[in-house]
């Protein structure tokens, strides 16, 4: 009797799945039992009690735990933490002790945790005769001009009663971590101006010429250039009557206190050979004075 | 601004060494014009024994040391040795030799920067010979001394060389003297004479002192001179010292940083009428609190031990005596407290003195602690006008006078060093941390588990005696993380029953052992290229023979250790399972 096709078939896929599953369990069969058998191998927990039991891991375990070797200065951890302070600007550098004219500091502080991580900057006046921590702010308000930035700002004046001369301004910042960095900045409490450069175009010129001179001044007055009063030139060797008033040529490029003025004049033709003193002056608002001279050259 | 403090560091380096320069030669035109008008001119009863009769150096200490203190002066013997080193110095101290040598001295701030102490002492020296009669000479002295800075002149107040560098005057009294000589009758003297002192801290690990010792020409303002009862007047010889010390290793102010070792040295020359001497010096100490000493001085070598504890100590030295040239063992007795100020009510009427020992009022941290914590926290309140410092960075103080904040840690041993600083002085605390590594060990949740579902007692107590293994276990893992020895990435637990790779034992034996790793130029098994990660290990351990390849040639970092191979291992260390 023969069997149905489909049996035979079903028969030959029975036999075939029980040939598979024997050969695999012949050839995992050993990882079976490996496996199963952990106690042939060593143990992470094992090696740890091997190693510590070694006679130079004792030894370097009593050293750890030792508090009298090997806390040396390499041990001191100099990780940075404090905030840094990248630069101070303060504006004008001279500022005339008036009560009114307003000066500015401006912080760049950074922070490990970032600037919002700063707490708070401040600044020592009190060498200028204002509160030793005066407060300065980062948030785009009272002269700051971006707020969040990590530039801090401050304005402030200086009380009349204040001396005159070189003043130093510290500069504290603080993070939200307690630590602190200190800055230093100067600022010069002055009430003269001061002439930083006069020149004579031409220095030199021949008698019995009328020359035209264009006469140059630089003027750095404290606090603000418009505070300046007038600049005048001396002339009178030369046999001008008065004092001539110098023209306001406006700011130079040195600085926002830095303002330059300008006269032309002519030298008489009957003026002598020889060397002649020309001197400039400066008046500031605040009765400050200052006077340079420069020399002109009148040859045959 | 790198540059700028370049150059102004430069710039200090110039002005200091200069300044060295200047104090050197005016030291030297100082001692060669003393050479000129002092010496020389002594001889009677004392001199021709080769006795100063108002030699008041003593203690332990700087005998140790070969005697020379003078470019030391680091402590209240500066009284006898160097008056220059007065102003930072405090204590009282008892020297006894025996019951006919002992002194007594003592030494107080007054609170402005300045200090003022005096010595007593009684010498007896006997065993001494006039060609074949028997000399003894006894002497008892008291001397009153003052030390202050350069800085106390208002002129020179803020100079840094003015604060660096000390002078002291001493004041030193015969109150009588006693001389016997075999057959002849006995001579007894009085007689006065001062001693001026200069120490430079030229850094802050070097000294430079100078020492003018009876400085008085004969007879001005009566003083200068022993009057003898028999009515002859004897000069009494000046001596003139010059000194130098360096503090090579220590915690604080120290060429070298060292928490628990210490090391001075010292050297000095001197030259009066009666001799020339020279002396070397060294300190070594251990932990602050052990001193052992050595010097040369006397034509002899000199040494003794030290005791220090918070408040005070005791000295030891054994050393020759200069006259009799016989060795002698000295003890001291030294108390140095910390809040010792003369004048107390100064803190009421002016300024409030500013002690920097005491201006830590309270802080967080503990010296010798223990935490698994990556930082730790570092508050504390201060006194007024102190600058705190953590690390070398300056923590900021409110208006409470307190600060708050935290250093991190690192694994294993942290040195944090709180320093505060006023007035131009600076005192450092330091606090040792470890920090061990935290682990998680997975079997160790899991048989608290075990123990929380347990209910019959004997299972329950099985459990808790496994636990106990597993957290011994787990000790030893935390030990061998934090020395770096085993691995475990954050967050990840550590299976005590977890099988350990050939590549894993490899690495933790070479680290263990401190094997250096050497360089691997080729591939060291076919399945371990020369740019394996663990190459350099795998070598160590073949090289060695701990671990043997495998006979295709293969090493197989990944294959598992079996437990005989593991203790066949372990037995080249001497382990047996």
């Amino acid at each position: 009797m023969k069997m149905p096709k489909h049996k035979k078939n079903n028969r030959r896929v029975g036999t075939s799945l029980v040939l598979v599953g024997l050969t695999l369990a012949v050839l995992l069969s050993p990882a079976l039992a490996e496996d199963n058998n952990d106690d042939q191998y060593l143990t992470k927990g094992d090696a740890v009690n091997f190693v510590s039991a070694t006679g130079f891991m004792k030894n370097k375990i009593g050293q750890l735990l030792s508090w009298t070797v090997g806390y040396d200065i390499s041990k001191v951890n100099r990780v940075r933490l404090t905030p840094t302070v990248k630069y101070i600007r303060v504006t004008p550098r001279m500022v005339p002790p008036d009560g009114r004219t307003i000066f500015e500091i401006f912080a760049a502080v950074d922070d490990p945790g970032g600037i919002g991580n700063i707490q708070g900057v401040r600044a020592d006046l009190s060498s200028v005769g204002r509160l030793s921590n005066s407060v300065l702010v980062d948030n785009g308000m009272f002269g700051d001009e971006t707020a969040q930035d990590g530039i801090y700002s401050l304005q402030a004046s200086v009380p009349s009663r204040t001396d005159l001369g070189a003043k130093e301004v510290a500069i504290t910042v603080a993070n939200k971590k307690g630590w602190l960095a200190l800055a230093k900045a100067n600022l010069d409490v002055e009430k003269d101006p001061t002439i930083n450069k006069i020149t004579l175009v031409p220095e030199k010129v021949k008698t019995g010429q009328e020359t035209v001179i264009t006469l140059s001044v630089d003027v750095e007055n404290p606090g603000r250039a418009r505070d300046i009063k007038e600049v005048t030139a001396d002339l009178r060797a030369l046999g001008y009557a008065t004092l001539l008033l110098l023209q306001d040529d406006g700011k130079t490029e040195t600085g926002n206190s830095h303002q330059a003025f300008s006269l032309q004049f002519t030298v008489p033709k009957t003026l002598d050979p020889g060397e002649y003193k020309v001197r400039v002056g400066v008046l500031n608002i605040y009765a400050g004075y200052t006077g340079k001279d420069i020399t002109l050259k009148v040859e045959r | 601004m790198m540059k700028t403090s370049n150059i102004l560091g430069n710039e200090n380096r110039v002005m200091r060494n200069a300044n060295l320069l200047f104090l050197i030669r005016i030291t030297l035109y100082v001692l060669l014009i003393c050479f000129l008008f002092f010496i020389g001119t002594a001889s009677a009863l004392l001199t021709s024994d080769g006795i100063d009769p108002l030699d008041m150096e003593g203690g332990s200490r700087p005998l140790a040391m070969g005697g020379a203190f003078v470019g030391l002066a680091d402590d209240l013997y500066s009284l006898a040795y160097n008056p220059g080193g007065l102003a930072w110095t405090k204590g009282l101290a008892l020297d006894l030799r025996d019951i006919n040598n002992y002194s007594l001295m003592q030494s107080s701030p007054t609170g402005n920067g300045d200090a003022v102490g005096f010595i007593f002492t009684t010498k007896k020296l006997t065993g001494l010979s006039v060609g074949t009669t028997e000399v003894s000479f006894g002497t008892n002295t008291l001397s009153l001394v003052y030390g202050t800075k350069f800085s106390l002149l208002p002129i020179l107040a803020n100079l840094s060389f003015a604060k660096q560098t000390g002078v002291g005057i001493s004041i030193k009294t015969i109150l009588g003297s006693n001389y016997s000589q075999t057959g002849q009758s006995d001579l007894s003297a009085v007689g006065w004479d001062m001693d001026l002192g200069f120490l430079y801290k030229a850094n802050e690990w070097s000294r430079l002192g100078l020492s003018l010792q009876n400085i008085l020409p004969q007879n001005m303002l009566g003083g200068g001179i022993a009057k003898w009862s028999n009515g002859v007047n004897e000069e009494i010889p000046a001596n003139y010292k010059l000194g130098y010390s360096a503090k090579l290793i220590g915690d604080d102010d120290a060429l070298n940083y060292d928490y628990t070792k210490g090391l001075i040295i010292s050297g000095q020359l001197g030259s009066s009428s009666l001799r020339t001497t020279y002396g070397l010096g060294a300190e070594l100490g251990w932990s602050k609190k052990f001193f052992f000493r050595i010097g040369y001085g006397n034509s002899a070598l000199n040494y003794g031990l030290g005791w220090r504890l918070e408040d005070g100590g005791i000295d030891f030295a054994y050393y020759k005596e200069a006259v009799t040239n016989q060795q002698r063992a000295e003890f001291s007795f030294v108390y140095f407290p910390g809040k010792w100020i003369l004048v107390q009510k100064l803190e009421e009427i002016k300024k409030p003195v500013l002690i920097l020992g005491d201006a830590l009022q309270t802080v967080s941290i503990a010296d010798n602690a223990e935490t698994y914590d990556e930082k730790i926290d570092v508050s504390g309140k201060v006194k007024s006008e102190v600058e705190v410092y953590i690390n070398g960075a300056r923590a900021y103080v409110d208006a409470a006078k307190t600060f708050k904040t935290w250093v991190p840690l690192k694994v294993g041993k942290n040195l944090i060093v709180v320093e505060l600083r006023a007035q131009g002085e600076k005192k450092t605390w330091d606090y040792k941390v470890l920090r061990k590594a935290k682990i998680v060990v997975a079997e160790e949740e899991k048989i608290d588990q075990q123990i929380k579902a347990a209910v019959i007692p004997e299972v329950k107590a099985r459990l808790i005696e496994e636990k106990k293994v597993i957290e011994q276990t787990k000790e030893k893992v935390e030990v061998l993380v934090t020395l770096g020895v085993v691995e475990v990435k954050p967050k990840e637990e550590f299976v005590l029953e977890d099988r350990i790779t050939r590549g894993e034992l490899a690495t933790w034996i070479v680290k263990a052992a401190g094997f250096d790793l050497p360089e691997v130029k080729k591939d060291v098994y076919v399945d371990v290229p020369k740019d394996h990660v663990l190459a350099p290990y795998i070598k160590v351990v073949s090289n060695l023979e701990l671990l043997e390849p495998f006979p295709d040639g293969t090493f197989r970092p990944e294959a598992f250790v079996s437990k005989k191979e593991g203790e066949e291992i372990f037995r080249n260390f001497g382990i047996e399972q």
